[in-house]
């Protein structure tokens, strides 16, 4: 009993000691930055503007099935202005986009799609996603994503890349992933390696006390950071996006890891966009957000507007996630 | 912090060790803890076992060890230390050391690095109703309170826990 309680202590001891962190690898930071430096951040707030102008002209969605609550104003949902608009902008950047239909009758959904095909593994695709419907204006949820895809897929074509960029604005995320779950269902995403999803990217507040817990994590209580999350399967990655940022000093990021595939009850909060379905079929996934309802008070309302956000903030954050992207995509020569 | 760290862990080896004469128990538990700190969430509910040391009748050993779910699969190992009444109520009150494993929510370093693992916390716990007789003990609503480093906090709590003497 002595030798077993000695043993014990002796191994106890030595695991204290001895599980140091590690640092992340550094291979291909250089030249995703590059892809990052193309990022013009003019370009950003026009799309954000535009989309919250057409929004309002809108038809709304069928919203049968859903029942409006506060924060949840299910009856004023669009998404067809929108679904426009990003099919004409990948056409002007001179994409030909796809519009894949999922689904019957009004509540279908459309994923808009684009393709910067790859150079010598363009099978392998990184996805670069957003969900283009919205409530109200929707400036911040979700104009803010749909302009950085905008904005980034512009970028990435003075780059060549080993694997293919994929750009989808998927739809009816308000509705629960509901464009992004019938697009994997269908096996669009079959040859997706890895995804970068936005949502919610653009407001950000100075002021003490702006920023909530949230459930299971530790928050500053000033909300002027990007919440960076992986989980298990995408934890190599987010170090490295977090050592990238840092290195060239791009953001104010602060990065997380749930555990396993998320799906746990304190995690739970984290699944909640459509990098969550993508984390379920075991696709590596980083998520970028504001922290939506934790930080801003205009999330789900009318007054979500261009003009609550933070232009240079959201252009920090592109800039962070274009580099994201590039990084997995693999920046050639 | 370290010092602290390394003296429980001496005091608890110190206990075991010390005399031959001392009785054992060992138990089944159901637990609960919850981990927070600024780098580390993790935690959950679920169950395990102990050994416990009893010297001279009021001086206690005890190592216990569980699997939480609730982020994961979390593993914990508690080495204890600390006094009990002696009779069949059998409260005690004990300095601990948490040892957290296994699954957890994590925030990085600015640089990329994760947090070490395992994490660890020293706090106090208490075992209110715990009561004990020649063929063994049961222990319900235990509850412990420890500090760790980046403003670690560990709450730890007990539903039921019963044992046999051997």
């Amino acid at each position: 009993m002595k030798l077993i309680s000695k043993a014990a202590i002796v191994a106890l001891t030595s695991l204290l000691i001895t599980c140091a962190p590690t640092a992340p690898d550094m291979k291909g930071v250089d030249s995703a930055i590059t892809v990052a430096e193309d990022v013009v951040t003019t370009n950003l707030m026009p799309w954000i503007e535009q989309l919250a102008y057409v929004r309002a002209q809108d038809i709304r969605v069928n919203s049968e099935g859903y029942e409006a609550k506060e924060l949840y104003p299910a009856n004023e949902l669009t998404r067809d202005a929108s679904v426009k608009l990003v099919q004409e902008a990948f056409i002007t950047m001179g994409y030909t986009p796809t519009t894949v239909v999922l689904g019957e009758g009004p509540q279908a959904a459309y994923n808009v799609a684009a393709e910067w095909r790859g150079s010598t593994r363009p099978q392998e695709v990184v996805l670069v996603a957003g969900h283009l419907d919205a409530f109200y204006a929707g400036a911040d949820d979700n104009a803010s994503a749909v302009a950085a895809m905008l904005e980034i897929a512009r970028a990435v074509r003075k780059h060549r890349f080993a694997r293919t960029l994929r750009f989808v604005a998927f739809d009816l995320e308000e509705f629960g992933s509901v464009g992004s779950t019938r697009y994997i269902q269908a096996g669009y995403a079959d040859d997706i390696v890895a995804a970068v999803v936005m949502d919610l990217i653009g407001y950000a507040s100075t002021e003490p006390n702006s920023q909530d817990d949230v459930l299971g994590l530790r928050l500053p209580d000033v909300g002027d950071f990007i919440l960076l999350i992986g989980n298990a399967n995408s934890s190599e990655w987010t170090q490295k996006v977090t050592a990238l940022n840092h290195a060239y000093g791009l953001t104010k990021l602060i990065s997380v890891i749930a555990p396993g595939d998320g799906a746990y009850f304190l995690s739970s909060v984290f699944m909640r966009s459509d990098h969550g379905v993508l984390w379920y079929k075991g696709i590596p996934a980083l998520f970028f957000t504001d922290t939506a309802n934790f930080r801003n008070p205009h999330y789900h309302l009318p007054t979500d507007t261009p003009e609550t956000l933070d232009p240079e903030f959201l252009a920090r954050n592109v800039k962070a996630i274009a580099a994201a992207a590039a990084l997995y995509a693999e920046v050639l020569p | 912090m370290k010092k602290l760290l390394m003296l429980l862990i001496m005091l608890y080896a110190a206990a075991v060790n010390g005399q031959s004469s001392f009785e054992r128990i060992t138990w089944l538990q159901q637990s609960g803890v919850y981990f927070s700190s600024d780098r580390v969430t993790m935690g959950g509910i679920g169950i395990g076992g102990g050994v416990q040391f009893v010297y001279r009748d009021h001086w206690t050993a005890q190592t216990d060890a569980y699997i939480l779910w609730g982020n994961g699969n979390a593993l914990v190992t508690r080495l204890s230390c600390g006094y009990q009444r002696d009779g069949r109520w059998q409260p005690a009150i004990l300095a601990a050391l948490n040892l957290l494993g296994g699954q957890r929510t994590e925030i990085l370093s600015a640089d990329g690095q994760r947090p070490p693992i395992p994490q660890w916390a020293v706090g106090l716990a208490a075992a209110p109703l715990r009561f004990h007789s020649s063929f063994g003990s049961v222990s319900a609503l235990e509850f412990g309170y420890g500090l760790s480093p980046d403003h670690g906090r560990c709450l730890h709590f007990t539903i039921l826990s019963m044992g046999i003497v051997w």
